[in-house]
Formats: C-alpha cells, structure tokens, sequence
C-alpha cells in the first residue's frame, strides 16, 4: 500500500534525473482507510490525488524536483490516524492529504496544529479534501488547514436554488435526515433555505445513523404530512434504502440530496432514483470542451470516467499545486509557511469555474453542480442506463455562505 | 526467580527502547501498552471471573472522555492536576460507570450477562452521538497537554514513560489483586459460586465489585489513549473495540496472568505493521483468531508455558513433535496467504476496470513476482502447498499418536 | 388511520423476516446451549450467495440453491469446528462463532467488496401488490411474508406433527435422556444446526432484495436476532415468533412518535426547563427507533430474563 505512486516518482525522476543542485524533494503524505468499511468511499478521493500529483510532476514537480507521495492507512481509526500521522513526519512529509470520515480529520487537523505549535519552523500543511462537517471552518478552523471540501450549508443554499428554478422545488418540504452533527447541520440548513426559498417545512426527521433496515415506516410518515419535495442529507445505505421504500410505496415526489452518486448506490437503488436530485462538486458534463478533456485525461491516466469525489480531490490538489508553482525555485528550500500563504491567493480554473479559498476561514470557494438523476446522462454510472445530468451549475458567488463567526484563526506573525 | 529475571528484563527493555527505537516506532509501542492494559483488565472480569463481557469499550470509552473533559479543564485553568496524574481520572470515571452498570449486569449470570453488557454498550453507542457537549458529535473532542515540570509532553517519548509507568504500575496492582483474598474469591465467583455464598460472602455485591475494578483499570487504559493521541470521538464507543478486545485477550489466553498482554501485544504489532502490506490483514486477523480458538483453545501464552515445561521435563518427543509441525503449518499458512492474496487482487476494481477494459487478464503482482490468472499453476501452487503442508501435520500427528497413544492431546486437544 | 394501517403491514413484514432469521438461532441455543454469533453471518450468506447466482441464473433458481450451500457452511461448521471445541465449554464455542463471524464479514468483503451491490426484487414482483389509501404496498412484502409463513408452518408440522419433531424437542429440554434412550443425539444437533442456518440462508436470499445487501447487514441483523430471541425467552421458537412481531411493529411504529421526555415533562408543566437541560430529555423517540429494540432487551433481561415465554431462568 505504502510507497504506491512511487513508481509515478520514479518515472518522473528521469525527467528531473540531469538537475545539477539536488533540491530537498517535497514530501506528500496521504493518510486515508484503505482497509476496513470506509475503504471503498477512501479510495476515490486517493485516485483523484493521484491524477492531480502525477499531472503536477509532469508539468515539473516543486523546486525543480519531482512531488513524492507516500501513501498510509488510518485502519479508519482516530488513534491509527495519529500514529500515521506521527509517521508521514518521521519519513519527512510536510503536507498532509486527508479526506474521508470526519473523526479522523479533526484528529488529524488537532495533531498538525500542535506539531506546527511545537516545531516552530518545521510546519506541516493540512490538506482536508473530503470533510463536510462545518465544524473545520467554524469552532475547528486554523492557519494550517485548508479544506477543499464544501458543507451541508453550501450545498443546501445551492441545491435549494436550483430545484427551485428547475421547477423541482414544491411548497411543502420534509427534511429527513441522520441523527448526528453531520445530519443535525444538514437539518438546519434545508430550513434556513426552504424557508428563504418560500417553500414550508412540513415535517422533520433525524434517525439513528447506518441502522436502520427498512425506511418504508418513514415513507408512511413523510405521505402523511403532505409533504411534495423531500430534502435529506442521508448517506450510504439510508439514502440506498431510502430511495427503494421510496419507490416501492410509489410516492411521486421531489428529491434532493447529497450522496446519490456513492460507488454501487444507483445500481442497488435502480429505477427508483431516477428523477432525485444531487448536489456535488462537480459534474462531468460541466464546461463543455474543457470539462471533455478533464474526463478523457483522466480516464488515461487512472482507467476510468472520474466519478464521485475523484474530480474534487483532483481540483483541490491541483488548487495547492497553484500554490506550489508560486513559491517554487529550482534548488530552493521547502518553506512551508510561504505554500500556506500563497495558497490564500491563489485559484485554480476548473471547468465548472473557479476554485479558491477564503482567506478568513480556508473554506473553500466554488461553483457548484447540481444534476439530476436521467437515463438521458452523457456518462452512465455503475452499469446502468442512468447518470447524472447536468441540470445546474451555482456559481461560486451564488454557492457561498458567510463565515462562520466561530472561526477564530491565529495566523502566524 | 526466572520469571522475576524475565519481568525485569522486560521493563528495562520498555524502558530503553526510545534510545534506539524513532519516533514513529515509539508510537506504536505506546499504543500497543494501552491495548496491554486494556486486555489485562477486561481479563479480571471476563477471564479470572468468568464473567464474559461485549461492552467493555464502553468503560473504555468513558475513561478516555473523563480524562479529556479533565485535560480541557486543566488547559482553561478549571482545575489543578499535574499532567502525568490524569490518567487517574479516567479510572475514577471507570469505577463509577462500572459500578452503576456492573450493578444491573452481574444480576444476571453467563449467557445472559454477556447480553446485558452488550445491550448497554449498544445504547451508549446510540445515545452518545446526540450528547454533543459530552461526547462532541461527529468530530470528537480536542485539547492539548500541558507541560509539567521538565516534561513538556509536547515529545513522543515523554509520553511513552508516562504510559509505560502507568501500565507497570497497573499491571502490578492487578497482580496484587489476585493475591489478596478477594483476587481468590474472584476465582472463586467463577469457578464454584454458590459455594462462595455459601461461605457467607454477598455474590452479588462481590461481582459488582470485580466488575468495578475491571472498569476502573479499562477507564485507565482508555484515559491514557485519550492523554496520548490528545483527543477523543464517539465512534470509540462501538462494537469494534469491544470485539476487539475479546479477540486479543483469548488469542492471549485468559488463563496466564500475562495472556491477554500477550496477544494485545502481538495484535497491536500485528495491525501496525501487517496492514501496511495487505489491505485484507483484518482477514488475516479473524482467521488467526479462529485458528488459535480451534487448535489451542487457550491461547498463546499457555502454548509457551507448555513449551517451556517440556524443555524443563526434557520431554523431547513432545518438542519433537512440534519442531516437525512448524514447517506444514508455515507451508499450509503461506498457501492460505497466497491464494487470499491473489483473490483480493483479481477481484480488486481497478483490476476488474482493466480486464473490461482490455477484455485480457493482466498478471498480478505478489511478493515481487508476477503471477498470470489464468495460468493453472498459479492457483495449483498454493493449493497443493496448503494440501501438503495439512497432509504433513496429519501425518505427524498420527505417527505421534501411534507412538504413544496418551500424548494425542498434543494435537491440540488439551484438556483444560 | 392510514399511517397505522401501513405501517402495520410493513412492521408485520419486517417481524416475519426476522422471525426467519431467529428461529434458528433459538433452536440451536436450546438444544446445544451455543449463543450463535455467526448465526447473522448465514443470513448475510444467504444474500451474497443468491445474488450472484440470481446474476448468472435466475432469482427462483437463487432461492432454491443459496440456502442450500448456507446450509452446507453451516453444517461443516458445527461438524469440525464447534464440535471439535466442545470438550471446552460454552464460552469457546461462542468465542469461536465470534470469530467465524468476524472471518465471513472480511471473506464477504474480500469477494464482493465494501459496498452494497444491487441485489433487487425480480420483475415479476417489482410492482404493487395492492394499493392503500394512495400508498402502494409492494407485491415482493407480500412476497417475503408469505415465504416466512409457509416457513412457519412447515416447522410447525416437523416439530409437533412427526417423530423427528419429538425428538428434537425433547433434545431441548434432556439432551442427556434422549442420547441414553438410544438417539443419536450429536446427529439430531447438526440437523438442527444445518436447518438453521438453511432458514437464515432462506431469510437472506429473500431478506436481501427487501432490505439491503451489504457486509455490515450481518453485524446489524446480529443484534436484533439476539434481541428476538433474548425477548422470546432463549430457546423458544414461539417466544422467537411473537418478539419477532412484536419488535417489527415497534420499530416500525415507533417512527412516528415525535416526542422526547421534555414533551412529558410538559405535562407536569416542567417543560421549558427540561428543554433548556437538553441533551437526553430533548432526544425525540423516533430518532432512537432503531436502538428501541436493544433497550427493550435490557429491559426484558433485567425484569424477566426468562423472557416472554422461556421456561429457564
């Protein structure tokens, strides 16, 4: 597992191979579960690092010499986490990518800001690339930290305004979701922005998380509110199961959500699903020529359409690769302070638009995609006949939500 | 004398290991201690006791969210306790969740006790994600130690002798215990309750009792993962870490008094360094564990006593015997590996990607060689080297039976 | 009225499932004292199994040779390795099944990956069955219901209708009696065994399409089948039968009681105050349906640990 892209290294070394003055390569430590339950939503979000590095090592790596990533598993546990973490500074990492499960993230987030407190000089970078909780840019946000992720709150906002001028958002809305700060967040937010889009909350669910079998009785309970569009920032299996007692009872409604495109999800949820709604980073049939090309490159690289969260790790990486190029100097030292600060100023143009961040908090800002599940989808997922058509695009501006003032960032002097 | 000289020895090596071992390595070792300490002490109530619980992470889990509410306190300047003590929070906390759930589960007794510890360890577990200011949500909870005196704690190896001092002396105080007249009612609970009552003791309130203590020294383990990694989170509460410690204190054997530290031990090196190679190593996890459950009930520590008698009997046939079983049994483990390993490989997504792809089955690579899938060979290797290697044992094993009919037990079947 | 009728009908569905499910596990505790933590692990089987043969083949065929292959695992297991560790007691044996269980979810892991895969109804019973009040209740419920009742009544007639059946029962209740009256007691154990987990395979291949087909419905059924038959009293099949029910129609009803202790509190008048405490007393009882089932069981063990029709303590 450790020592993966090695070979992508290597390969880049002979280009790099006649540089006079050996520069300290840049080291990139991906911690991620690549065993145990999470390891299938963790892989995704590694592939599309590994598109986004091999590409920045083509174009000539940091400092003139070629980005080596090492790759660890967290065995999807905080304290495994830490110990990995502990680690990627040993062999001499100085970024850290993580993405999957919240847990770990703010572990890994907490050990990074006290490291960096400790080894004044010998800071470490924090790339979260998968975390939705709002947590990292509100209570939990940092200097060292950047996420290239959104959360419940932005993706809500826009998945909330483009149903409503797709015409898929009815009046009356019931909002289902897990019962845990992740689903609690997702709760608040379809509210706040059904309410500001004129539509009535008529009911509201949080239910245990990844426990329960059959969603019909919930089904029976949203037909009894009257309920015409359903809003649920369900996961994994609740919203896999969700969907089918959905179709079974036969109700005809509207449905937005976050996660329709987890890996197996539409396959295992069948018919059922088609005309739900998702709100996701990215979708492939965004930014016509320039999102084609983003597609077939990848695809020749790693094997495959990009799908799920493989384009947003791709984004955010090559988001920090802007502010690598920046701060590179053939022979020059790793100065990781210099990374942090340009990567505040700098932006990186995916084919949706643009990705930047937000200096206040590090919350990342960018345009959202917002598709709807169709048969009539350029590219079909899981062996089926349906995929994700592109119904809207939310621009940056429009996908924003205000700093949380929670956030209190100690930036160094 | 040996087993003073052998203790002793131990602690000096803990002791030196941060001079010659880095940084990372000292890492592990810390967290291999506390899964130690943790076996040991679900050993008190599940092995010496009898009393086999599923919830024990919950004990755990509150030790570790006492020690960290206590470290926020600290860090605010709500309270006053030099650093290194903290962990002693977490056995108070411990204690006081054992005795209040070990009051309602020692009312009931085997099967049904079991069932009750995981009842409760359940509805924690379900309940804990709600009490956002107690358990911190999704994201756990976080804070920072402090330093104290000319420990800054800000150093992987100051910590290590924190936790090695508190796993020493944990570990001694258990063995006192088991020394003092309520260590052998303790015994006495499992072995011939009514007869403990009868001698005038209240069952009841001793289970309660060992349960208690149990969870105090639990609550220790889980305040020094919490002092350690300076943070907590809810999902420590689930069944994985209770079913994790059943596994690592049988595989120990929870007859020896330094069982289950033996297979936490071994485990903990186990997933540290065997998951960095195969992303199947809680497969391999599971079947070690049913191997060790099937072939020597009583696990590892007991199968090293044994060997050792056996030097001291100069029972030579008996070594013998295991000395000719080694060699099968590596051949027959080598071809479970291979095979599971070159499954996992072809049945990999990317590798199934590939193959719809370029409708061709690529070679895999394994141990530095390339193995072609569809080739004959390469699935008749491993499989004729787990058929020799079982054939081999079978074989010795009969042979050893014939020789001296009495000593079949060897083959596994002691009597306990 | 429409949401009761409705969910009646979906929590007597979900009941008979995981009367299926349970029914084994029950027997088998009853007549060898084994608490089968692999019991779940059969059921999970059962699913993966007629999956992918419902792929290659057809879902009838899958129904038919899945459980069969369950019931074969099962009988191996309780052959050379429950039997081969019983010289040791009770706990090993339940240790062992532990870790069988923990071996099947990776093995299951290792074959069909960490995700749920599209195991669904077959076209034949994809539509509705009837249609209520507007809702339609799907004709694969109906199906699942009534494969669990043909079940039911096939085990009924075996266990109190044939000389087999007698035997079985009175292996339950003196094991030592039936072995010394010339049965052959370890056989009738693995029969049990075997038909067990042949029902769990069953529950599976049917369950599978219904609920969900993953690695992690092996750890959830797991618990719930404890808990029916913690409730039915250990080593009742009709005690299995009606905590199977009832658990179905609590889970199920219990989703539309939107009300926390604070709301009973209100009644009192302390309301407003229990609000501001938050934390347990907001905890509304419909976010806490699925660990109902696992606090009823603490209940039940904690008050009548024989259960609801056990006749050991």
């Amino acid at each position: 597992m450790k020592k993966y892209l090695v070979s992508t290294a290597v390969a880049a070394l002979c280009v790099f191979g006649s540089a006079a003055a050996r520069a300290e390569p840049l080291k990139i430590a991906v911690i991620e579960a690549f065993s145990g339950p999470n390891a299938q939503t963790a892989i995704p979000f590694v592939e599309g690092v590994r598109y986004a590095i091999g590409k920045l090592n083509k174009e000539g790596g940091f400092n003139g010499e070629p980005i080596v990533v090492t790759e660890y598993d967290s065995l999807n546990q905080t304290a495994g986490a830490a110990e990995k973490l502990k680690a990627a500074i040993a062999d001499g990492a100085r970024i850290i990518i993580q993405s999957t499960n919240s847990a770990i993230t703010a572990q890994i987030s907490e050990d990074v800001r006290k490291y960096n407190l400790r080894n004044k000089g010998k800071e470490i970078l924090f790339m979260m690339e998968g975390s939705e909780a709002a947590e990292f840019t509100a209570e939990k946000c940092q200097f060292w930290a950047f996420k290239t992720a959104s959360n419940p709150f932005i993706r809500i906002k826009a998945l909330v305004s483009a149903m409503k001028d797709t015409g898929k958002l009815g009046s009356k809305v019931y909002s289902i979701n897990q019962n845990y700060s992740y689903g609690v967040d997702h709760e608040k937010a379809q509210a706040l922005y059904a309410k500001e889009a004129g539509a009535q909350i008529v009911g509201s669910t949080l239910h245990d998380t990844a426990k329960i079998q059959d969603f019909s009785p919930y089904v029976a309970q949203i037909k009894a509110s009257g309920a015409d569009t359903i809003l649920s920032g369900n996961w994994g299996n609740d919203i896999i199961l969700f969907m089918r007692a959905l179709g079974d009872a036969g109700l005809k409604v509207n449905v937005g959500n976050t996660s329709l495109d987890t890996t197996g999800a539409l396959s295992a949820m069948g018919p059922s699903a088609l005309g739900a709604v998702l709100v996701k980073l990215y979708n492939l049939e965004a930014g016509g020529k320039a999102g084609e090309t983003f597609a077939e490159d990848f695809k020749a690289v790693i094997g495959h359409y990009p799908y799920n969260e493989e384009p947003t790790t791709a984004f955010g990486t090559l988001l920090l690769g802007e502010a690598l190029k920046k701060v590179s100097q053939p022979g020059g030292k790793v100065d990781i302070k210099a990374v942090a600060l340009a990567l505040e100023n700098v932006s990186y143009d995916s084919p949706a638009g643009r990705w930047s961040f937000r200096k206040e908090d590090h919350q990342l800002l960018l345009p959202v995609a917002v598709s709807e599940v169709s048969k009539e989808a350029r590219y079909k997922v899981d062996g089926t006949d349906m995929g994700f058509k592109l119904l809207k695009i939310v621009s940056p501006e429009d996908s924003a939500v205000p700093v949380d003032p929670k956030c209190k960032m100690d930036r160094p002097s | 004398m040996m087993r003073i000289g052998l203790l002793a020895s131990i602690v000096a090596l803990l002791l030196g290991a941060p001079l010659v071992l880095s940084g990372h390595v000292v890492g592990v070792l810390t967290t291999a201690l506390i899964a130690v300490l943790f076996a040991m002490a679900f050993n008190l109530l599940s092995g010496r006791a009898g009393m086999l619980s599923f919830g024990h992470a919950a004990y755990f889990a509150i030790g570790g969210f006492a020690v960290i509410h206590a470290m926020q306190a600290v860090e605010k300047g709500l309270l006053w306790l030099p650093t290194p003590l903290l962990p002693l929070v977490g056995g108070v906390a411990g204690l006081i969740g054992g005795l209040c759930a070990g009051y309602f589960a020692t009312l009931r007794s085997g099967v049904y006790f079991s069932m009750v510890t995981l009842a409760l360890a359940e509805l924690l577990h379900a309940i804990a994600p709600n009490l956002g200011s107690i358990f911190g949500g999704e994201v756990g909870l976080t804070t920072m130690r402090m330093p104290w005196t000319s420990f800054d704690y800000g150093n992987e190896v100051h910590v290590y002798y924190t936790v090695v001092a508190w796993v020493v002396l944990c570990i001694g105080l258990l063995y006192a215990y088991n020394q003092t007249l309520f260590g052998r009612l303790t015994v006495g609970v499992r072995e011939a309750e009514r007869r403990v009552s009868f001698l005038g003791y209240n069952l009841h309130h001793t289970k309660i009792i060992v349960f208690g203590v149990s969870a105090m020294f639990s609550g220790i383990a889980g305040g020094l993962l919490a002092f350690t990694t300076e943070s907590i989170n809810y999902s420590i509460l689930g069944m994985g870490m209770s079913a994790s410690v059943v596994l690592h204190t049988f595989v120990g054997g929870s007859g020896v008094f330094f069982g289950p530290a033996v297979g936490a031990f071994v485990f903990a090196l186990f997933g540290s360094l065997v998951s960095d190679m195969t992303k199947n190593w809680l497969l391999y996890q599971g079947i070690l564990f049913v191997g060790i459950m099937m072939f020597m009930g009583d696990g590892l520590a007991m199968l090293w006593l044994r060997i050792v008698n056996e030097f001291k009997e100069r029972n030579w046939s008996a070594l013998k015997l295991r000395a000719l079983l080694l060699p099968p049994g590596l051949l027959v483990a080598a071809g479970v590996v291979t095979l599971l390993e070159l499954t996992s490989r072809i049945l990999d997504q990317q590798y199934a990607a590939i193959v719809s792809r370029t409708k061709a089955w690529p070679p895999v690579s394994l141990y530095g060689f390339n193995w072609n899938p569809t080739a004959l060979a390469t699935w008749l290797v491993p499989i004729l080297a787990i058929g020799a290697g079982a054939g081999l044992v079978f074989l010795a094993i009969s042979r050893a039976g014939r020789e001296a009919a009495p000593r079949a037990a060897l083959a596994g079947e002691h009597a306990r | 009225m429409e949401f009761i009728v409705i969910s009646a009908l979906n929590g007597l569905v979900y009941g008979l499932l995981l009367f299926m499910v349970s029914a084994g596990l029950t027997l088998i505790f009853g007549m060898m004292g084994i608490v089968n933590f692999a019991h779940a692990s059969f059921y999970m089987l059962g699913a993966y199994l007629s999956f992918t043969i419902a792929r290659i083949s057809n879902f009838w065929l899958a129904l038919l040779i899945a459980p069969l292959i369950v019931m074969a695992a099962g009988m191996f297991i309780e052959r050379f390795m429950l039997r081969r560790v019983h010289g040791f007691g009770h706990s090993q044996q339940l240790l062992l099944t532990f870790g069988i269980a923990f071996v099947f979810e990776e093995l299951v892991k290792l074959f069909w990956g960490n995700f749920p895969v599209a195991y669904r109804p077959p076209p034949l019973l994809s539509g509705p069955a009837f249609s209520l009040f507007g809702t339609n209740f799907p004709s694969y419920r109906v199906f699942v219901a009534a494969v669990a009742i043909v079940l039911l009544g096939l085990l009924y007639l075996l266990l109190q209708k044939t000389r087999i059946g007698i035997i079985v029962r009175a292996s339950v209740q003196r094991p030592g009696m039936v072995s010394a009256l010339g049965h052959n007691v370890p056989l009738v154990f693995l029969g049990v065994f075997g038909v067990g987990a042949w029902m769990a395979g069953l529950a599976g291949a049917v369950g599978g399409a219904l609920l969900t087909t993953s690695p992690t419905m092996s750890g959830e059924m797991s618990v719930i089948a404890f808990v029916v038959v913690v409730v039915g009293g250990l080593g009742s099949l009709l005690g299995a039968f009606i905590a199977s029910l009832l658990i179905g129609l609590l889970t199920s009803f219990s989703v539309g009681f939107q009300v926390s202790l604070a709301d009973v509190a209100q009644l009192f008048g302390y309301g407003e105050q229990a609000r501001q405490i938050g934390g347990l007393l907001t905890l509304e009882i419909s976010s806490m349906s699925a660990s109902l089932p696992a606090l009823l069981m603490l209940v039940v063990l904690l008050t009548r640990p024989a259960g609801l029709m056990g006749d050991r303590n």
